[in-house]
């Protein structure tokens, strides 16, 4: 087979801005592959062999910057298998270093990523996100939890305490 | 003074422009919410307005009790909040009490039953009938430790229980009287939209009833499984009556009374499209295999067949699963030449996609004392994977070949041996122990070895296993 120059497709920012990107990175994006595909209905038909770019117009450049980084890292990943997607499998599965190191950002970004990486359909880093999340609230008292997120706290005292007692039976091992 | 009920629809005082985390929608804090361990959410329950309702639904729509005073936290709750009981569809409930020691209910594990068979005290099981009223939307529930004449809970409960399609009911050991099993029996018709049903018992409670009862078909139910002793007498219902609709039907267990057992099977209507036998009594399936004429699964451990016959079913058959292992006691009749004849030539099973030959799984030789009483040499001799009785190495790469050519999916414990270098090392330790415990200590190895005996062995003779399990001990 001769060695082509590898297909590329644009993306389009919600500031409009545009990226070119290899096929292999963009196809992490469930979306996208659909799209490119035709699987899905877009907006654009042929959009693979179009000049035109693929409208993003809920991800802003910064973040989908981030997550074509995730991608580029991630395109050679092997595709999951069906089988492997059970709730037990992802609940066990750490956070690579790389991805630890990647997702250290600040929040904004964080949460800004999750919601990028479930808009594109990219289940793994939508995992690493939420295990993120995850393991920042792990441990904390409501306090610490409202403290670490900025959350106003909309419970009066006689609230929270009605909760604790409604859930008091799972408290017990 | 009257309690004011929490209003969870009033609007989240949160601000103009929600920080980060408050842009995210509900399912994704949902997710978030599945990556937390129980305590943390319990936590967050009581963080803000916006995240109670969406733990309430993960938290409530599963429950799992396992002492009997938490059983009765539990009823309290949702008597005193009938919406969080609305939000219960999963319940698996085994009333123990606290002063029962661990070891007495650890006791043999029947495939999908964590715990072995242990009474339930009559607390717990009258908290369990003043729970089920309160969770109207039960779809599938699990009791473990019921005797017999606790039916009358069940006839209690069984006409609220409107939306109950899947029902898992483990009995202590209990004699049931004839007047008894009619007892539950009726209770269990109620149930009429029950799709899955399994009965499972320690020795002593037979939990059939006979033929001679009037059954009203369940014509809704898909899934049937008894175990031990469950297993029915000469005068056990047609199941062809009894579940119309039937697929998939497994039996487990022993039985003094093979031919009853043959009989029983053989009243499976037709349309039977899986089936798994883990007979603990000798008995062939030979006269059985013309009537599954729509079977598409077959699960053998144990029971044994005649190669001829088996071959001319597979043949002809739709099945495409089919699946040995062997029981711990006796070696399966697939041997390597077997396998072949399923796989090429005249007789071959033309709608096989998958086979699998399980052979001496490690966690029965753990969970055996007596398999430790003679040393670790035993163990490691037992551990190792077999070759299936009258296979050999080369027969064995055949049959992969073979199935590599007509695209047949092969696993097994014998396709280990192909790659075993025969030595008791490490990965062997590490693998048993890391499936049966992942966060093991020596605790959990003496009730793993079942004694200390087992336990001591292994220490005497294998400090590095005991170093690996408690450098990756968690407090207990």
């Amino acid at each position: 087979m001769a060695a082509a120059a590898p297909a590329k497709v644009k993306l389009s920012t919600s500031e409009g801005e545009e990226f070119e990107v290899e096929n292999d990175v963009a196809v992490r994006s469930v979306l996208i592959k659909n799209m490119l595909e035709g699987k899905s209905p877009s907006v654009l038909r042929h959009v693979g062999e179009s000049d035109q770019a693929i409208p993003l117009p809920n991800v802003s450049a910064n973040v989908l910057k981030k997550v074509l980084e995730w991608c580029e890292h991630h395109k050679k990943d092997p595709e999951p298998l069906a089988e492997d997607q059970d709730d037990t499998r992802r609940k066990t599965t750490e956070i690579s270093d790389w991805d630890a190191k990647f997702i250290q950002v600040d929040q904004e970004m964080l949460f800004e990523i999750i919601l990028a990486a479930n808009y594109l359909d990219i289940k793994p880093l939508l995992d690493v996100g939420c295990k993120t999340v995850a393991n920042m609230i792990k441990g904390k008292q409501p306090e610490e939890i409202r403290k670490l997120f900025n959350i106003v706290n909309d419970f009066t005292p006689e609230e929270e305490a009605q909760i604790k007692k409604e859930n008091e039976w799972a408290e017990d091992r | 003074m009257a309690q004011r009920r929490l209003d969870v629809t009033q609007k989240a005082v949160q601000p103009q422009i929600p920080v980060p985390i408050m842009r995210l929608p509900d399912e994704l804090l949902s997710e978030i919410l599945t990556q937390v361990d129980s305590w943390t959410v319990l936590r967050l329950a009581r963080t803000c307005r916006r995240w109670l309702p969406i733990v309430r639904e993960q938290l409530y729509h599963t429950i799992s009790c396992d002492r009997v005073p938490k059983l009765r936290k539990l009823t309290e709750s949702v008597q005193k909040h009938p919406d969080l009981g609305a939000l219960v569809k999963t319940a698996d409930l085994r009333p123990l009490c606290d002063y029962f020691d661990e070891e007495d209910v650890s006791g043999s594990d029947t495939g999908s039953f964590r715990a072995g068979y242990y009474l339930a005290p009559d607390e717990g099981v009258d908290t369990i009938a003043a729970l089920l009223p309160f969770v109207p939307n039960l779809v599938q529930l699990k009791i473990a430790g019921f005797q017999a004449s606790h039916a009358r809970v069940l006839l209690q409960v069984a006409g609220q229980l409107a939306h109950l399609t899947r029902l898992d009911l483990e009995f202590a050991r209990h004699d049931c009287e004839p007047k008894t099993i009619r007892t539950w029996w009726y209770a269990l018709q109620r149930l009429r939209r029950l799709e899955r049903l399994a009965l499972c018992s320690g020795a002593g409670c037979d939990i059939l009833p006979t033929a001679s009862y009037q059954y009203e078909p369940w014509t809704e139910l898909r899934y049937f499984r008894v175990d031990s002793s469950c297993i029915p007498r000469e005068d056990a219902p047609s199941l062809s009556h009894f579940a119309p609709n039937l697929k998939h039907l497994e039996l487990y267990g022993a039985s003094d009374d093979p031919p009853s057992i043959l009989n029983f099977l053989e009243s499976a209507p037709s349309g039977l499209e899986i089936l798994r036998l883990c007979p603990e009594t000798e008995y062939t399936i030979d006269s059985l295999l013309p009537r599954l004429s729509a079977l598409k699964e077959l699960v053998l451990c144990g029971g044994s067949f005649t190669p001829g016959p088996l071959l001319q079913f597979l043949s002809t058959s739709p099945v495409e699963k089919l699946k040995f292992e062997t029981g711990y006691r006796k070696p399966v009749l697939a041997n390597d030449e077997f396998l072949l004849a399923v796989l090429e030539g005249d007789r071959r099973a033309q709608a096989l996609r998958y086979l699998a030959y399980l052979a001496y799984p490690i966690r029965d030789v753990l969970s055996r004392p007596e398999n430790l009483e003679a040393g670790l040499e035993n163990v490691r001799h037992a551990a190792m994977p077999k070759w299936p009785a009258g296979c050999t190495e080369a027969g064995l790469k055949r049959v992969l070949e073979a199935a590599n050519k007509v695209q047949v999916t092969v696993t097994g414990s014998a396709l280990a041996c192909l790659d075993w270098d025969r030595t008791w090392d490490d990965t062997l330790e590490r693998t048993a122990v890391d499936v049966l415990y992942p966060a093991s200590s020596e605790r959990t190895l003496v009730r793993l070895l079942g004694r200390e005996r087992g336990a001591h062995v292994l220490r005497e003779e294998r400090p590095g296993l005991v170093a690996l399990l408690n450098g990756t001990a968690e407090v207990e």
